[in-house]
């Protein structure tokens, strides 16, 4: 085992001259005090002379560097300062491909990064009804997935009380390469195929896979700004 | 004199086995390498290297430079010290816990070794503007976060300016977890970068949130209850503060009391904040590899004394021990180093649609229904029908109305890999 206080001994001796680190008061002796043995010990040979040159260029390998970007070609010139998040949401915005379904609103126009998201089904059980999502993006995006909630009180096996959406893609399955589309896309199929499977609103799943007549019910009850089981919901449907 | 001064304190042979690789080329060095005395004067008195972070890799990256002659250090760090950190940030001491990273890092280094110089910055990467980081001939990150790293580097990317050759700053980057790290040495806009690689990364454990919500099963199921759907149902909007001691205290008996309902064991303290935070286990040794293999990279950019890492290694201890080294290439469709940048010179009275019309004909760059923007505005959009529709009335606006001399513009379209950056210039 190594005795820490003849390493430390030794590493006075070496720093000699160094009367700052002599004086330093270390109480805590760990192994990582090891970092004291890194100064190289005193070496015979005599220190080289101090006349020469002063060369005020960076190294030959950073001179090297350029010259690798010297070569390139002359049109790569400077970039705007657009960071990538907003580069990626302007592309994935502007390419949105999105069904008469859905339509986006953005309560500010200069903020591309908070808007809802307004899906009307046109089919399904869920039909007739108008629901709106909001969207928030930060810049750390698309490394992380947007950040969507439901802004009603909708009753849906996989949307809670709060507007927590349980699709993959908005956590567990977030990857960079998807986009907003995919996302809303993702959203819209929510609609059109709850699954029970998946509840958050456990009461709403369990109907579902219970008795699917009581819970067709349900939905229309709820869309309508209905009560069930004390909980009322709001009322989407289209005007 | 500054140099004269940081001479006296080279006592003789302080150097005796780094000089061993500066004194005389090696049968693998640069043909041009220049051994002797100019090189150890740029290392040791001209060379100016920047660090950021002062953590786990931060304080092995500041002790390794100092050791190999680096005498101008400058390091950034927002953090102060956390009792955690003591086990392998091995600057700090119990006494220092509360006080900032940098300052106390860049203490420690120059109280232990005569003669560096290290000037700390307490405060965020994003405080400091290109004209700080031109200052540098190297930059050497051991970031914790995703997020610092894409904005390190393309702030890096952005600043390399064709005219100047001094404004290429070498970047690299050092990283790991658990077991596991990598080393790479980014050349902005020369190599792939940082952004290049975004897909690469593991994505952060995330559970599905109907797992957390009705069948929690882990320690971790509950803390992400306590957090993502507790902490937003009592609080509302306001905002959880991973390093505020209440916040990670409430969570933690949120997620304690969930835990008991379903019979689940391991929820701690720390295991709250661990998950909260997305702490993953760092171990000193892996640090030190990876500082090293940053810092050996460093030295040999900044000497030319041996040929540098090209581009990517990777540390995987978790099977054995295997490393690979390969070189990760550049993307064209790369948000940051990628796409086309165009020089475009207009008339002072050409409008956003005749632009626009000029980049649809344009045949080497194939474009359709672009949309564009500032980095302030919006121009012109194509979709959706609401920014359509807000932004249609530029479309009869000159241009030089919109976007002054020398300005940028960012074009997106589904034609174009990423995006295609203008720079527009007015013919007088």
């Amino acid at each position: 085992m190594l005795d820490a206080s003849i390493l430390k001994r030794s590493a006075w001796g070496i720093i000699g001259t160094a009367t700052a680190a002599a004086s330093e008061p270390d109480t805590d002796v760990t192994c990582l005090d090891l970092l004291y043995i890194a100064t190289p010990p005193a070496c015979p040979l005599t220190h080289l002379s101090h006349d020469y040159p002063r060369l005020s260029l960076p190294s030959i390998t950073m001179i090297k560097i350029w010259s690798m970007k010297k070569n390139e070609d002359a049109a790569a010139k400077k970039k705007p300062k657009t960071s990538a998040a907003q580069i990626r949401v302007q592309k994935d915005l502007t390419e949105l491909d999105l069904p008469s379904t859905m339509s986006t609103d953005f309560p500010d126009p200069n903020d591309l990064l908070n808007f809802t998201l307004t899906i009307t089904p046109d089919e399904g059980m869920y039909k007739g009804g108008s629901f709106k999502f909001s969207f928030a993006i930060n810049t750390n995006y698309p490394h992380d997935p947007p950040k969507v909630k439901c802004t009603q009180t909708i009753y849906h096996p996989n949307v809670d009380l709060e507007g927590n959406v349980c699709l993959n893609i908005l956590r567990e399955d977030w990857k960079p390469v998807l986009n907003l589309n995919s996302v809303m896309v993702g959203l819209q199929y929510l609609f059109l195929e709850p699954n029970a499977d998946d509840p958050l609103n456990k009461e709403a799943a369990l109907e579902m896979s219970k008795n699917r007549e009581q819970f067709l019910h349900n939905v229309k009850v709820s869309m309508r700004g209905g009560s069930i089981k004390g909980v009322s919901y709001d009322n989407v449907l289209v005007r | 004199m500054a140099t004269q001064v940081s001479e006296t304190q080279d006592w003789p042979g302080r150097y005796y086995h780094i000089d061993q690789v500066l004194n005389t080329p090696g049968p693998r060095t640069d043909p041009d390498f220049l051994a002797g005395d100019g090189v150890k004067n740029f290392l040791r008195n001209q060379a100016k290297i920047l660090v950021i972070g002062a953590g786990g890799l931060g304080c092995e990256i500041l002790a390794n430079l100092a050791l190999t002659g680096f005498k101008d250090i400058h390091v950034i760090d927002m953090d102060t010290i956390d009792i955690s950190n003591l086990n392998r940030q091995f600057l700090f001491r119990p006494k220092d816990v509360g006080k900032p990273k940098a300052t106390v890092a860049a203490e420690f280094i120059m109280k232990r070794v005569p003669g560096v110089t290290v000037t700390p910055y307490f405060g965020k990467i994003q405080d400091k503007d290109e004209d700080y980081y031109l200052q540098f001939n190297l930059v050497i990150c051991g970031l914790d976060s995703v997020e610092a790293r894409r904005w390190m580097n393309a702030t890096l990317v952005n600043m390399v300016d064709p005219e100047n050759p001094e404004s290429l700053k070498p970047m690299i980057d050092g990283g790991t977890e658990g077991f596991k790290g990598q080393a790479r040495v980014i050349l902005p806009t020369i190599t792939s970068c940082y952004e290049c690689s975004l897909d690469m990364l593991n994505k952060p454990t995330a559970f599905p949130i109907c797992t957390i919500a009705n069948t929690p099963r882990l320690p971790e199921h509950c803390i992400e209850w306590a957090s993502v759907l507790e902490w937003p149902r009592v609080y509302g909007d306001k905002k959880m503060d991973t390093d505020d001691p209440e916040h990670i205290g409430w969570l933690y008996k949120v997620a304690a009391a969930r835990a008991a309902e379903f019979k689940i064991e391991g929820v701690t303290w720390s295991l709250t904040q661990g998950v909260v935070k997305n702490i993953i286990p760092a171990i000193a040794s892996t640090n030190a590899i990876i500082a090293a293999a940053c810092c050996n990279e460093a030295f040999k950019i900044a000497t030319s004394s041996a040929a540098y890492l090209n581009n990517y290694f990777m540390l995987i201890g978790t099977d054995g021990v295997y490393s690979y080294t390969f070189e990760h290439e550049k993307r064209d469709d790369c948000p940051v180093c990628g796409g086309q940048a165009l020089e475009m010179t207009l008339k002072p009275e050409t409008t956003v649609e005749q632009l626009i019309e000029i980049l649809v004909e344009k045949q080497d760059i194939q474009i359709k229904k672009p949309s564009l923007s500032t980095p302030t505005k919006q121009i012109y959009f194509q979709a959706p029908p609401q920014l359509e529709k807000a932004t249609r009335g530029n479309l009869e606006k000159k241009v030089s109305e919109l976007v002054p001399p020398g300005g940028e513009m960012i074009v997106t379209a589904t034609t174009l890999p990423f995006s295609l950056s203008l720079r527009i210039s007015y013919a007088t």
